[in-house]
């Protein structure tokens, strides 16, 4: 397991849950030691993380790595069997409601209510986050806007395509503008473009001050969305840090993939940004090789997870 | 206004008014309560005139039939309402889950109580609209006479009851389970096990006790307590007459169950003769008669309240208990759905 980059000083008076870094600035959401049992089967085991306020922190791992259930506890639907959990600043288990006041959670099913309208939808959701009728209106319309369906706003909700289904379920974990958003796997079963959408979706919504926790099975999303990652496998945690360090400390092998006027391809290996540097010198001004095409294959977070994993998925 | 209307009520009133069942429900339920009202007069209008003997004057004849459509068509509406019910509610808690929208609501700030309040609710809104829309099949009873427009409130407040409860009954059946097909089931085989199953118990008991001889006192009416019918008949139903009479109703088995003598106010004294309570009973315009002489009560005594033995009527305490079950059944809907929970719910 890889250490969390380090972090500056913390105000007087904050006591994170996480020991081994005594001192820190609160965090949106932490857990120490979570386990989540299930008779036999452990869902998550002894998981420690941590959430920085501002952050967009992608939680990856197979499906049944316990990335779900870990979100049902911080979303304040699931006890923990032991270990402990806060989310701004609160427990989930015993405070629940203080933590839905202030998090918005989007299950990784998508759930809708027929023979409603996609402005009804909000409003039934705006009514049951006791917001007051009057500024329903305008909250809708800045939702609809932020998540693109303004033109919408009067379709049913079951004729949605699942993108649109997506980008409503979105807006509704936002219609009591939470400072913490978890977002299960909302990649899940998009189409190429709604993905970079929901990407630059997600940048907004961290531009807007928001901290966001984010799941998927899909690396290559997270990677350039995310600023902190934790990889998860089998309920336990692997690896956890800024991609880049990640990538860095575990030391992934990059191949690169290098085609030549003459047509002939061939593959090298590198470590790091200064290898792959020197490659591309030694191929074009010592060797005096005609290179039309030079590029990374995998080496990012996906062979990452890959190599993190083997073994383990059975 | 946001926090007067429970939301999950104002959503589910909102669909189902959109949807094609609702119309579907309303239109079946009348047509069917159209054919009780209809079958009924046209049964009991040729037992009136086919009638012999010592006959009563054609006011009673016509409250008879009158009554007898009333009760008739109290029946249906509480059997149609038994059985739509769970319909209406046993997908409450288990479609949500089906659907998998329980878990976003269960994350905004609604309390499990009120959403179980809000769904119980809207079906009640619901059973209430199809009360209103057989008002004017009831107002025929109403115009042939034999009841009073109290009896019409009795009717309203019984069917009401028995949506409650069964209404609540359906919502445990459907917080316990993950599946609307389940709940169902699940939903119907407690309506029976209710009406049914009380009904052949008492029926079973009855059966070993008249084998005893002819002293074999009745089973205890407890055993009827669960079942709505019988506390709709002790309430509804009614006894016979000086005559003898009384309209043809489906009440009258369970009644005579829960009330051993029910011709005790008849002219010969029924089986009964050293009765002497005197009767309550209604006139065909709807006036209640209190003992009186005989004379009036010749021409105007019809159907008799069930006598009063001192005890708390069984309706009411069909009401209490069934009652009780349902505030029960509330409080399990509710914790079923409470979180945060050691399992997802």
């Amino acid at each position: 397991m890889s250490t969390v980059e380090p972090h500056p000083p913390t105000p007087a008076g904050q006591v994170p849950l996480v020991a081994e870094t005594p001192v820190l600035p609160p965090a949106a959401a932490e857990v120490a030691g979570l386990t989540k049992r299930y008779g036999d089967l452990f869902a998550v085991r002894d998981l420690t993380l941590r959430v920085e306020t501002g952050s967009v922190f992608g939680l990856i791992g197979p499906n049944g790595a316990g990335k779900s259930t870990t979100f049902s506890v911080l979303a304040s639907l699931l006890k923990p069997t032991s270990g402990q959990a806060r989310v701004l600043g609160m427990d989930p288990t015993t405070d629940p409601r203080g933590v839905r006041s202030r998090v918005g959670y989007m299950p990784d099913v998508l759930g809708v209510y027929d023979d409603l309208r996609v402005e009804e939808y909000l409003e039934f959701f705006a009514s049951s986050y006791y917001l007051p009728r009057k500024s329903w209106p305008g909250l809708i319309d800045g939702l609809l806007e932020l998540v693109d369906l303004s033109g919408k706003r009067h379709a049913m909700v079951n004729g949605l395509s699942r993108g649109m289904k997506q980008r409503l379920s979105l807006a509704r974990a936002l219609v009591h503008d939470p400072d913490l958003l978890i977002l299960d796997e909302p990649a899940s079963g998009l189409d190429p473009r709604a993905r970079v959408e929901l990407r630059e979706l997600i940048g907004e919504l961290r531009s807007m001050g928001k901290t966001i926790i984010i799941s998927s099975h899909i690396l290559a999303e997270l990677e350039h969305v995310c600023t902190d990652i934790a990889i998860l496998e089998a309920g336990q945690l692997l690896a956890s840090g800024s991609p880049e360090t990640i990538v860095e400390q575990l030391g992934s092998g990059r191949t690169i993939e290098v085609r030549f006027a003459d047509g002939a391809v061939e593959r090298f290996s590198v470590d790091t940004d200064d290898e792959q540097r020197q490659l591309l010198r030694r191929l074009v001004v010592d060797d005096a090789r005609d290179v039309v095409e030079f590029h990374q294959v995998g080496g990012g977070l996906e062979d990452l997870f890959m190599k993190l994993t083997e073994g383990i998925v059975q | 206004m946001a926090a007067l209307v429970n939301p999950v009520l104002a959503r589910e009133l909102k669909e189902r008014v959109r949807g094609w069942k609702a119309p579907a429900i309303i239109t079946t339920y009348l047509v069917m309560l159209g054919a009780v009202v209809y079958l009924v007069y046209e049964a009991e209008k040729s037992g009136a005139t086919n009638s012999f003997g010592f006959s009563a004057a054609a006011a009673t004849r016509s409250s008879l039939i009158g009554r007898g459509i009333f009760e008739w068509m109290v029946f249906f509406m509480i059997l149609l309402v038994m059985f739509i019910v769970p319909g209406l509610t046993a997908s409450a808690v288990a479609g949500e889950r089906e659907r998998q929208t329980l878990v976003p609501l269960q994350v905004t700030l609604l309390k499990p109580r009120s959403i179980i309040l809000g769904k119980i609710s809207s079906a009640l809104a619901f059973i209430f609209l199809l009360i209103i829309a057989a008002m004017p099949l009831l107002s025929v009873a109403f115009l042939i006479g034999g009841i009073t427009i109290g009896d019409v409130f009795k009717a309203v407040g019984v069917v009401l009851a028995t949506a409650v409860i069964m209404a609540c009954l359906s919502m445990a059946c459907s917080s316990l389970t993950k599946r609307v097909q389940t709940a169902t089931v699940l939903s119907y085989a407690v309506a029976l096990l209710l009406i049914g199953g009380s009904t052949l118990a008492y029926g079973v008991a009855y059966a070993i006790d008249e084998s005893r001889g002819f002293d074999a006192a009745n089973p205890p009416e407890e055993l009827l307590i669960g079942n709505p019918m019988a506390a709709v008949a002790d309430l509804v139903g009614t006894n016979a007459n000086r005559f003898g009479e009384r309209p043809s109703s489906p009440f009258n088995g369970i009644r005579d169950w829960l009330d051993p003598n029910p011709f005790a106010n008849s002219f010969d004294g029924g089986f009964n003769p050293g009765f002497e309570e005197p009767a309550r009973a209604i006139a065909p315009d709807g006036r209640i008669i209190d003992g009186g002489n005989f004379n009036e009560q010749f021409f105007a005594d019809e159907f008799a309240d069930r006598v009063d033995d001192g005890d708390q009527p069984f309706w009411l305490k069909s009401l209490v208990a069934l009652g009780t079950l349902s505030v029960l059944a509330v409080v399990i809907s509710a914790r079923r759905i409470r979180t945060p929970g050691t399992v997802e719910r």
